[in-house]
């Protein structure tokens, strides 16, 4: 079906799985990615958001691209290639500001974008295409006790389905 | 001939109590809301689109497109805003209106906040005044309200400071851990307590089932109708006489006037799925405006004519202004290892109203109560503390450990009124229909933010005092406040220079058009202020029987 083309490239859905799992990291329990999280924001741009696509892309190009040319450690590694820590250092200069300078469109909003939809496709409701299995639920102890929408609910749906209502 | 005896613009709380009341008196009567008429489970569960979060939209109406207003900030610049916006200061749109998605707390406002002025005097800049009535005109309304909408809790008049007579039909929600944390420091302080009111089934009554407590409340419908409003109660009871007729997606677009400026009825314009919007005219001998407070005043604004040239009801010129709602001054704290949240809802189950008035040096005060069952993306957004790393795996080990321990407690500031907080008509940016937008500019009185930074040290006060292991809390900002508590804009006085309705509600100069929302707060008291509301829709409701 033409809405499961994928909107990002090979290369931008790279960049963008390393940074959420920077920004939501693995533990004992799943990182932003392992739940769903570009799977969210797919699902947000095709739903609502179509028309700020391109911009976003265009900021993970650049954030890419920016890490590409000035990595001083390892010249030519693509911020996906980079140490936890090496990625830790770009997104904390992207945060502050520090980025502008260098691309118009690795700002400090660019960041919070970032940060925001990592965190909605993370702690959002599982029939948003995120939190699959509606694992920060579990993680946190919320459990709205609606039938059919509990927590363990969602365990064996797959992502992006709504429980039926009873 | 007329079509109706009655049209009700609104089925909101106010509108809906007003239909059945005139309608189980014998009135035909015509309701008119702009919305539409969602079931239960028509109203979204989706916790990034509610009336909680709204990030990229929301479950009721008015649908984003189409329906803009204009926001002015403080330094002049303007905004065109879509309703998602929280500057837009939404309240569901709907059949029902907010109560469809409210916290349901309902609340009697305190004798003390009838009389504001007489007993604080009228800080400069400020338009803050007495109320035309007092708490014991009120109080018999109230009753009504809490008996025929549905309202639930502790019979407790001398720790809430205003007097009752007989007990609430419902009893009180149960205590959780927080509550009985909350009371521990509370008495520690010396502070009273109570379990607060809501418009909630805590045991099935009037035909419907009692809350499940599901703790996903606020922001949404209810999964078992336990959340009462008019949609509920009264509007199907004015729908079962036969005489009430409802017609949803109906945007009035002025109410209509003979050339002696007398009210005759309504033209409104119909959506339709299909076709464009029909205008229709309808004729009635009295009308009911209970659309809010921004909107009442943008129809009453709308509603000019050589008669009436500055608006209808507005030869004192007090349409639209002294818009207001609650500032919402708190503080979070991290509760001790060992006492946890339990998730059980709705989780607004213990308030005191200590601090709604006597407070040195500051005017008037506020309730402040613990809140609602947190969704995780908000709690992520909005409750995490400043120093926390935002981001990482110090962050989501911070809020996996933070999130059931940690207690919000926070209340309504009694705001003190501006006569440039107000609502005007946007010339240049049009709704769907082609009508004016409502155009919010302004802000609070800045004795606003002192009573507000006084309730937020009061909020820490109570949350030290319980043992919580770090506190935090945001200062208050001067802004324009109305949003859902939305409020003041057709204010009632016995003077028809200085307020645009009479202490009954009807309007000023029009013997048959009334006000039911509200736009009448003269002040909207330290507390949610839906019951008041309801109330004075009951009373205002019997008044417009005798047309």
């Amino acid at each position: 079906m033409a809405e499961r083309v994928p909107l990002f490239s090979l290369a931008e859905r790279a960049t963008l799985s390393a940074v959420l799992d920077r920004l939501i990291p693995a533990d004992d329990l799943a990182g932003a990615v392992e739940v769903g999280g570009i799977e969210y924001i797919e699902q947000l741009f095709r739903r609502e958001r179509a028309s700020e696509l391109a911009l976003f892309r265009e900021g993970l190009q650049a954030f890419d691209q920016l890490v590409t040319r000035e990595n001083p450690n390892r010249a030519g590694a693509a911020f996906a290639d980079l140490s936890t820590e090496a990625q830790d250092h770009w997104l904390a200069r992207m945060e502050r500001g520090e980025l502008r300078a260098e691309s118009p469109r690795l700002t400090s909003d660019f960041f919070e974008q970032l940060l925001n939809l990592a965190a909605e496709g993370f702690y959002a409701d599982p029939a948003q295409g995120g939190n699959r299995g509606a694992v920060s639920w579990r993680m946190l102890g919320y459990d709205p006790r609606i039938p059919g929408r509990r927590t363990d609910d969602w365990t064996n749906r797959s992502a992006g389905e709504t429980p039926s209502p009873q | 001939m007329n079509d109706f005896d009655v049209i009700v613009v609104g089925a909101g709380l106010g509108g809906g109590i007003a239909a059945g009341v005139l309608a189980e008196a014998g009135q035909r009567v015509l309701v008119l809301e702009r919305g539409r008429d969602l079931a239960n489970d028509q109203i979204a569960r989706d916790h990034l689109r509610n009336h909680r979060l709204s990030l990229y939209g929301h479950n009721t109406g008015p649908e984003l497109e189409g329906n803009p207003r204009t926001y002015v900030f403080p330094d002049g610049y303007e905004l065109e805003v879509a309703p998602n916006d929280g500057l837009y200061q939404n309240n569901a749109m709907t059949v029902g209106g907010g109560a469809r998605v409210w916290g349901m707390q309902a609340w009697r406002f305190l004798p003390q906040d009838f009389a504001m002025a007489s007993r604080y005097g009228v800080p400069t800049g400020s338009s803050l005044a007495d109320w035309p009535i007092d708490y014991g005109e009120l109080a018999p309304w109230y009753e009504r309200a809490e008996y025929e909408i549905g309202v639930c809790g502790e019979h407790a008049p001398e720790r809430h400071g205003a007097p009752r007579q007989r007990p609430f039909p419902m009893p009180a929600v149960p205590d959780s851990p927080s509550s009985i944390w909350l009371r521990a420091g509370a008495a520690r302080l010396g502070w009273s307590t109570f379990t607060p009111p809501l418009a909630l089934n805590s045991r099935p009554y009037l035909g419907r089932a009692a809350c499940i407590q599901c703790g996903e409340c606020i922001g949404f419908s209810c999964p078992t109708d336990a959340k009462n409003g008019s949609h509920n109660t009264m509007l199907p009871r004015a729908l079962a006489t036969g005489r009430c007729t409802l017609v949803t997606r109906a945007q009035v677009s002025r109410v209509d006037t003979d050339e002696r400026g007398r009210v005759i009825g309504v033209t409104y314009l119909r959506e339709q799925d299909t076709r464009s919007p029909e205008e229709v005219t309808v004729r009635s001998r009295s009308v009911v405006l209970a659309a809010g407070a921004i909107e009442t005043a943008r129809l009453m604004l709308l509603s000019k004519s050589t008669a009436h040239p500055d608006g209808l009801g507005n030869t004192s010129g007090h349409v639209g202004r002294h818009l207001q709602g609650h500032y919402y001054p708190g503080a979070l704290g991290l509760m001790p290892k060992g006492v946890l949240l339990d998730g059980i809802g709705p989780g607004v189950n213990i308030a005191t109203t200590q601090f709604n008035h006597g407070n040195p040096g500051v005017i008037g005060g506020a309730m402040l109560a613990n809140e609602f069952v947190k969704l995780p993306i908000i709690f992520w957004r909005s409750a995490l503390p400043p120093d926390v790393p935002r981001w990482g795996l110090a962050n989501k080990k911070y809020v996996r450990d933070a999130y059931r321990r940690t207690a919000h407690v926070q209340g309504p500031v009694q705001e003190i009124p501006s006569p440039d907080s107000r609502v005007t008509l946007d010339f240049r940016v049009k709704d769907r229909f082609g009508l004016p937008v409502a155009r919010l500019s302004g802000t609070t009185h800045p004795e606003t933010l002192r009573t507000a930074q006084f309730m937020r040290g009061k909020a820490e006060a109570w949350l030290k005092a319980a043992g919580a292991e770090k506190i935090w809390s945001w200062p208050p900002e001067l802004k324009l406040s109305a949003g859902q508590h939305q409020a003041g804009t057709c204010r009632m006085g016995d003077d028809p220079k200085n307020s645009v309705t009479d202490r009954t509600g009807r309007v000023h100069g029009h013997e048959n058009l009334f006000v039911a929302d509200g736009s009448v707060h003269v002040t909207n008291g330290g507390f949610n202020p839906a019951l008041t509301i309801m109330a004075l829709a009951f009373r205002t409701a019997e008044q417009a029987r005798t047309i």
